[in-house]
């Protein structure tokens, strides 16, 4: 498979969960399941200083995965079941001493792994060992123009070229070595950012990445990061115009399904995340990110860097947190930020256990990136 | 008493103590309001709603009376009234099947509890339900819009400032604490905000990872002890991320 491929779809918004039948039949059961996906971060720390940064809000005790800690849970998700793990999460994995042994080793264990990144230390060295082990690697740039990437992001406006110079080598070394992965772009949009819409979406069909995605920025229950919700929808020409730009081997996408939203959910009850369960780069485990910050410590499970991970999967406190977000305790509309990573699986899950549907047969060809749901 | 194999051991002593006290068992008085009923399995289930906007003014069951399933309706009448009928569909099992548990005993699956897994008794309350929704749907339409409904606080709570409302959580905190010997400074309340949160802060006293399992413990007797929906949250820890700010 090179490019895109040619027949099947790479879902960037909505959930592939109804693709995994067998975890959704368990899970209604009342079996243990393991998450399909996790999503994680190898650091807490970040070379950046985005604007729109929703890690400003998630600390937690900071401890250090090393990568006797990396590779033991690593091994533990294989064993019980993970099939997918996102380096994304509340840090930038690319600057921690365990990245690229990460993800080789991930892979080796069989499971398809992942990166979402600023790209700024991946330079070609880094990305011709990396790339063979991912499914995908994915930079967040919200910005096509250096002066408002400095402004966005935090940095120096020189950094917006050498980033920029990463992207197009992805995209070579992936077409030179002809490997499976897709290389994405994602631009996280504030309303305030609308002037840069269109400059990155051209600037994608420059570099050549697979995929531009365009999406809402998440704020806390308090919204601290100020997020104006109501601000998106003026912005709707722009972003179709931007998505025209796609063309054959690149796609321009953007996430209606969670702008169109306004921040609110349909749903009270939370049964996503133990189908996709979020970790700090602290080696927090805990239902999900908006959940991190100490301020939610009743939520907190464990942590990698003092215990298995299986035994924290295995325990019953696990269960517990997993059973207080799925009950009547907890109410989402009320106890949480907006429109979290879980929030398309949630939708699914809520409508299917209300009996809004059945579940659906799902026919054809599974669609690409099938262990990120 | 002889285990009923329909009742999980989980469910055996609320249910029993519920079927001592139904409060909405028998037929639905004569009205002209609109009734929605449904009929599975001998059970019966119907919901009486206050005028024209679908919001249930009374609910009653009927089923043999010693049977689970009662115990199980009764709760599900108790949670809809004043409730929107969508409400008592979508949620209404739940609220029951929360009510039914006794939260120190083991619970009847391993993974998440849902009326669909929590065993028989939950089968007939589940099929009356899912004609509930089809009438409902039939009648009304399917709704597109949200379901926000959320039960509010009690009024006497609400009334209170936030000195009342202290004043009321506090010695049940106190309670808490003297009764899993926890001293006085281990932990304390300091701030109630606008939206009814609670903000503890504990000393090192407690071991680091006591902390999430004690907050849920108390969150649970604050809940019984108050009869409101408390929330607890320790404070807000800061980035310490040196180059990004807020
Ligand atoms: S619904 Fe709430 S608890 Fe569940 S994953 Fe989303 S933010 Fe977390």
């Amino acid at each position: 498979m090179t490019g895109m491929t040619d027949h099947v779809e790479l879902i960037l918004d909505g959930t592939k969960i109804a693709w995994h039948q067998d975890r959704i039949d368990a899970w209604e059961r009342g079996e243990r399941i393991a998450p399909i996906t996790i999503d994680m971060s190898l650091t807490r720390a970040c070379n950046f200083a985005c604007h729109f940064c929703y890690a400003m809000l998630q600390e937690n005790e900071r401890k250090v995965i090393d990568k006797k800690a990396i590779f033991e849970f690593l091994e533990d998700c294989a064993e019980i079941g993970v099939k997918g793990i996102s380096l994304v999460s509340d840090g930038e994995s690319t600057i921690s001493p365990v990245f690229v042994d990460a993800c080789k080793y991930g892979h080796e264990l069989g499971l398809s792994m992942a990166v979402g990144t600023n790209g700024f230390v991946l330079n070609r060295r880094k990305l011709e060992e990396v790339l063979p082990s991912l499914t995908y690697l994915r930079v967040n740039i919200s910005a096509g123009e250096r002066k408002r990437y400095a402004e966005i992001m935090g940095v120096k406006e020189h950094w917006f070229d050498r980033v920029a110079e990463n992207i197009k080598a992805m995209g070579e070394i992936k077409r030179e070595q002809n490997l499976d992965v897709t290389i994405g772009m994602q631009m996280v949009l504030m309303p305030e950012y609308h002037d840069q819409i269109m400059p990155l979406a051209r600037l994608g069909k420059e570099l050549r990445p697979d995929y531009l995605v365009i999406k809402h920025c998440s704020d806390d229950e308090d919204g601290s990061l100020g997020v104006d919700y109501s601000g998106y929808a003026s912005l709707y020409d722009t972003l179709h115009e931007a998505e025209a730009l796609s063309d054959d081997t690149y796609q321009v996408t953007v996430k209606w399904s969670k702008i169109d939203t306004e921040g609110t959910r349909s749903y009270q009850r939370c049964y996503g995340a133990p189908f996709m369960l979020q970790m700090s780069g602290s080696g927090l485990v805990a239902p999900c990110g908006m959940l991190f910050n100490e301020r939610y410590k009743k939520f907190h499970i464990g942590n990698i860097t003092e215990e298995r991970f299986r035994d924290i999967f295995y325990s019953d406190r696990y269960w517990e947190v997993m059973n207080y977000l799925a009950s009547p305790d907890f109410n989402a509309q009320k106890m949480c930020g907006s429109l979290c990573l879980q929030h398309k699986v949630n939708e699914f899950l809520d409508g299917y256990q209300k009996g809004d549907f059945e579940l659906p047969e799902m026919k054809g060809e599974a669609p690409m990136h099938l262990n990120f749901i | 008493m002889i285990p009923n194999p329909d009742i999980p051991e989980a469910f055996a002593g609320p249910v029993s103590d519920r079927l001592q006290h139904l409060v909405h068992y028998g037929p639905v008085p004569e009205t002209d309001a609109t009734v929605i009923s449904a009929e599975a399995d001998g059970m019966r289930l119907s919901l009486v709603l206050d005028g024209e906007n679908e919001t249930v003014a009374d609910a009653r069951f009927t089923a043999p009376a010693d049977a689970p399933e009662a115990a199980i309706l009764d709760l599900l009448c108790a949670h809809a009234i004043g409730a929107p009928v969508r409400e008592v569909i979508e949620h209404g099992l739940i609220f029951a099947l929360q009510a039914l548990r006794a939260p120190e005993a083991p619970s009847p699956v391993a993974g998440i509890l849902t009326p669909r897994n929590a065993g028989a008794c939950f089968k007939t309350p589940l099929r009356l339900i899912a004609a509930i929704r089809r009438e409902t749907e039939a009648r009304f339409g399917r709704h597109k819009d949200t379901n926000f409904f959320d039960r509010p606080y009690s009024e006497t709570w609400s009334k209170l400032d936030k000195i009342g409302k202290r004043d009321l959580v506090l010695p049940h905190i106190d309670g808490f604490k003297a009764a899993n010997g926890i001293s006085d400074d281990a932990f304390e309340l300091v701030e109630i905000d606008q939206y009814d949160r609670l903000f503890l802060v504990f000393t090192d006293e407690i071991p680091v990872w006591d902390k999430p399992v004690l907050l849920m413990k108390l969150e649970r007797w604050l809940r019984k002890q108050t009869g409101e929906r408390i929330e607890l949250f320790t404070e807000v820890v800061k980035d310490a991320n040196r180059i990004r700010r807020l």
